[in-house]
């Protein structure tokens, strides 16, 4: 069993990713999902404990697939999850405890926020006073309380957002699943969201947030699964996926008015591979990615050299996706 | 796992009937706010309208009217088209929102989900319905009969307003959690039994329409364009099939019940890919 303390590739079939801290709140063996003959995810064996955990991984990489599996919204081909102990397919008592915040953009959008956060506190048991209250004190939470008597037709993209996190807070439910959180939410949204989810942690719930950008989940949380074409591919910390990155070499990509004059430069460095000129700038490879994106701008700036532009495909999530995955 | 409750939370009650009655007023205060609800029940009341409009220019036999108009409109057309329009997306509304994922991960069993979906449709399909069919009465009367002349018609009639609306909605509901569409599956259903078969002597028991007619005590080749009925029934019988009302009356329960059994087996299993 993986200590969870490092990224890893995860190599062996029979190996079970461990991931969080204290006891194993969700569990997952083996678990295989089908959508016809393209496949969703592919036996993958789980145990998470409490905190933040970040799913990460590109789009269609199966993290969806994965959350619904484990929310028993999907019934998985093969293998089994269990939330505390428990089956989680079509059971109430599971759904009792969890709360999910889906990634669809969808709401009985006639109602007010504080209409649908309380109605759908109700379906958790609680009393007509009872889930006004939860919803009151969950809509507080996502900072909401000035718009909750909007009509949620009328709400931003990030308030919608909001709202549905206070649909899956206001029950108080141990384990929380968010699928892509941020999308959509304007910087301030963002900022509140990571706080929350972060708290949320904090109090020893088992939060599970799945996207596609590194720097999200960064914010959240060191603790990842990193998934593609339905695995996972590697389990841990996510400063090492940042030194991984760093490991590997880069081809940085250079916008700026002079280029050449710029390339020779660079060319006096060392770990400088090769150059290659482009329409409006050049791309230079590197075998010391963290000093070389630092130096460019510096040199653009003693040689007052016009920097439009500094990009690399290296220095994304993709780009550790193609390590680990020859 | 842990328990990350605060202590302050209030206590819960997970009863499924009380979930599912929760679910029902939820259910049901969306529907009664629907602008659809509202098109729908207009609808229903145009045989009214037309009625109050004859009433100007035409001497009216009112009763007779009535039962004809029962017979020949309400039961063949407007009671399956209230229902397929109120049962068909019983589910079908929820899972084309997407909002389906908010019903299918609260505590509540699936089969209890459906039924309180399923009961707010029947409850709105078979209020709109016998609303409309009193109203029509009562202008009927206007033209000739006597309000209380025809009280003993009214009630079979509304009868089997009311079981048809009942019966209809839960077999449009069973449809919509099979086929995860409404409109398409319903008038499949509408044209193949109640309009194909419900034409053909003998077979025609397969339809509800049939069995409405029975439970109403009205008579089926009034109601429809009687000609070739009434050569087939002559050829394959010597007489009209012909049964007590309560025959009708179980056999549009039992429809009811197997449709309901099926679709709450069906959505208890389904999978939403939302």
């Amino acid at each position: 069993m993986k200590s969870g303390v490092d990224i890893k590739p995860a190599t062996s079939e029979d190996e079970v990713t461990r991931i969080g801290d204290g006891d194993v709140v969700l569990s997952a063996r083996n678990l295989s999902y089908w959508y016809g003959d393209v496949i969703g995810i592919n036996d993958i064996s789980l145990d998470i404990g409490e905190g933040v955990v970040g799913l990460l991984g590109p789009n269609g990489a199966g993290k969806s697939t994965l959350l619904k599996c484990m929310t028993g919204q999907l019934r998985p081909a093969t293998g089994s999850v269990t939330i505390g102990g428990m089956a989680v397919f079509n059971n109430p008592a599971v759904y009792a405890r969890i709360g999910f915040v889906p990634e669809q953009d969808a709401f009985y959008e006639e109602m007010s926020g504080r209409q649908f956060v309380t109605e759908l506190t109700r379906l958790h048991g609680y009393t007509a006073d009872d889930a006004a209250e939860l919803a009151e004190e969950a809509i507080e939470e996502v900072n909401l309380a000035d718009d909750a008597h909007r009509p949620i037709a009328e709400y931003s993209k990030g308030m919608r957002q909001r709202i549905k996190v206070a649909q899956a807070l206001a029950h108080n439910p141990s384990a929380l699943f968010f699928d892509e959180p941020l999308s959509g939410t304007d910087p301030v949204g963002r900022r509140r969201t990571i706080d929350l989810i972060r708290t949320l942690g904090d109090q020893g719930r088992t939060v599970l947030v799945s996207s596609h950008v590194l720097h999200e989940v960064e914010a959240m949380t060191s603790n990842v699964i990193l998934i593609n074409r339905g695995q996972v591919v590697a389990d841990g910390n996510l400063f090492r996926i940042r030194e991984m990155i760093d490991e590997h070499p880069h081809r940085i990509y250079v916008d700026c008015d002079r280029p050449r004059h710029f390339a020779a430069l660079l060319a006096e460095y060392d770990d400088v591979t090769t150059l290659e000129f482009v329409d409006r700038g050049f791309f230079v490879s590197t075998r010391d990615p963290e000093t070389c994106y630092s130096r460019i701008p510096r040199i653009a700036l003693d040689e007052q050299i016009t920097l439009r532009a500094m990009t690399s495909e290296d220095n994304d999530l993709s780009a550790v996706f193609r390590y680990l995955v020859p | 796992m842990a328990d990350s409750s605060n202590n302050d939370t209030p206590s819960r009650q997970l009863s499924p009937i009380r979930l599912g009655l929760n679910l029902y007023k939820l259910d049901l205060a969306r529907k009664l706010r629907a602008r659809k609800t509202v098109i729908l029940f207009a609808i229903q009341l145009l045989p009214v309208a037309v009625a109050l409009l004859a009433l100007i220019w035409v001497d009216l036999d009112g009763l007779q009217v009535f039962e004809e108009t029962v017979a020949g409109v309400y039961l063949p057309f407007l009671i399956p088209l209230a229902a397929l329009f109120f049962g068909g997306p019983t589910i079908v509304d929820e899972v084309e929102g997407r909002t389906i994922t908010y019903l299918t991960l609260r505590p509540v069993p699936r089969s209890i989900l459906f039924a309180a979906k399923l009961a707010a449709s029947v409850l709105l399909t078979v209020a709109t319905s016998t609303i409309s069919v009193i109203a029509f009465y009562l202008v009927c009367t206007l033209g000739g009969g006597g309000l209380t002349e025809g009280l003993d018609l009214l009630g079979w009639a509304a009868f089997a307003v009311v079981v048809g609306a009942k019966t209809y909605t839960t077999i449009f509901a069973l449809l919509g959690v099979v086929f995860a569409s409404t409109l398409l599956p319903g008038i499949v259903y509408y044209v193949v039994f109640e309009l194909i078969i419900g034409a053909v002597p003998i077979v025609e028991m397969l339809s509800v329409k049939f069995h409405l007619y029975t439970l109403g005590g009205f008579d089926r080749t009034d109601a429809d364009d009687g000609g070739a009925r009434e050569t087939l029934e002559q050829f394959l019988l010597d007489q009209p099939l012909e049964f007590d009302w309560w025959v009708g009356f179980v056999a549009c329960v039992l429809i009811t019940a197997a449709a309901t059994l099926i679709a709450a087996t069906v959505f208890r299993s389904r999978e939403f890919h939302v």
